[in-house]
């Protein structure tokens, strides 16, 4: 081994050296000296990195590990028994879910997902159009959408298409397999609202009734509904 | 498949293992404690989540590493509103305010570039291979040796000269 391969192989692993490099030093100096200084080059700098963390950090982490729920064994199975059940309850759905409930369930599925209100993608115009023509309308002029994503809906064949506005984001979900309209739920963290359209209902969620107002403003400029 | 039981005695270990190391890589890229038991928190949530993925047991160290790095650019990304769907090499170059460091040798390592400090800190800290370095660091070993040399060199430099910025990239 030569002064080169020497130094590429410090610098490569500096705690544990080759045989070959070991033998290098008995009888290279210089090499000797650049281990040396990069040692204690080394041991100063880990020194200065040794900040002392948080008491009982450990124990939080493993709190909140234990906290969360287990990871499913088989979650094929399981995610079809959650699919069966879903359509299961879809079907029952429509004709047991009080109004109010759905409004609250949209403001929890919505909030449950705090993607819709982070991201931004290009959406898919052909989901877009095919969203809003399943509920019966028609786009007339390009909607100021920030995201948009199918959504597994009551009734199913749904989507979350999500606006900008001034004054935040709106996440629209599509379900042109539901019926009837539900009161506004409006509190502190979010405001839900249900509209009929031409063939089911969408949802209306957003942080403040602005926006909310604000979006039907722009869906009732921008689409046209087929009554 | 490992039972919940054997899952959790793995998780445990690991948490016993390198939250200490964990907590002082995530520190030495953001230098705000607050922020760091934030990112150690969340990077053991997500290795708690995906412990099924890990098939080597010798490689938790740095995964945990590279899990943290990249929640720390999540955090950057959306610090500055930028779309969450950045690839590495994106979220690499967005901009993100650190403190400095009172110590004088943590103070010039705080001003070498980024791109330089992270892979001699992940060396030196975490005792990681060249390998696991351009893993960690999204980069090839030879790339990551390159920039432990730069980083050596500049730090040398640096301890002559005073500071002058306290703004760096995240990496």
């Amino acid at each position: 081994m030569n002064c080169f391969e020497f130094q590429h192989e410090m610098n490569r692993q500096p705690a544990t050296l080759s045989a070959a490099a070991e033998a290098h030093l008995q009888h290279c100096a210089s090499c000797r000296r650049r281990l040396r200084e990069q040692r204690a080059s080394d041991a100063r700098l880990l020194e200065a990195l040794q900040v002392t963390p948080p008491p009982g950090l450990a124990e939080q982490i493993l709190l909140r590990q234990r906290l969360q729920p287990a990871r499913q064994r088989w979650p094929g199975l399981v995610a079809a028994g959650i699919a069966l059940v879903l359509l299961a309850g879809a079907w029952l759905h429509r004709a047991t879910m009080s109004d109010d409930a759905l409004a609250s369930t949209m403001a929890a599925h919505v909030l449950g997902e705090p993607a819709l209100f982070e991201q931004h993608r290009p959406p898919d115009s052909e989901l877009v159009a095919a969203s809003i023509a399943s509920i019966g309308g028609e786009i007339k002029k390009r909607l100021p959408l920030a995201l948009a994503t199918p959504c597994d809906v009551p009734g199913g064949d749904g989507a979350h298409l999500v606006f900008e506005t001034t004054a935040g984001r709106t996440v629209m979900t599509t379900m042109p397999n539901h019926g009837g309209t539900s009161p506004a739920i409006d509190d502190d963290a979010v405001v839900s609202v249900v509209y009929r359209a031409p063939r089911g209902v969408y949802s209306l969620v957003a942080r403040n009734s602005t926006a909310i107002k604000l979006t039907r403003e722009m869906l009732n400029t921008r689409v046209e509904w087929h009554i | 498949m490992l039972t919940r039981r054997a899952r959790e005695k793995r998780f445990e270990a690991m948490v016993h293992a390198y939250a200490t190391d964990l907590y002082r890589w995530g520190y030495s890229l953001c230098q705000d404690p607050v922020l760091t038991e934030d990112l150690v928190q969340e990077t053991y949530a997500r290795a708690w989540k995906s412990l099924h993925r890990l098939k080597d047991a010798d490689a938790a160290k740095a995964w945990l590493f590279t899990i943290l790095r990249r929640e720390f650019a999540r955090h950057c990304a959306s610090k500055h509103q930028q779309a969450v769907s950045l690839d590495d090499d994106e979220w690499n170059t967005i901009p993100c305010p650190r403190k400095q460091p009172a110590h004088e040798l943590n103070q010039a390592l705080g001003r070498l570039d980024e791109g330089y400090r992270l892979p001699l800190v992940l060396q030196v800290l975490g005792g990681f291979s060249a390998v696991e370095i351009g893993e960690i660091m999204g980069c090839s070993p030879d790339a990551a040796l390159q920039r432990i040399s730069r980083a050596r060199r500049q730090l040398r430099k640096l301890l002559k000269t005073p500071p002058t910025t306290a703004l760096r990239q995240c990496r």
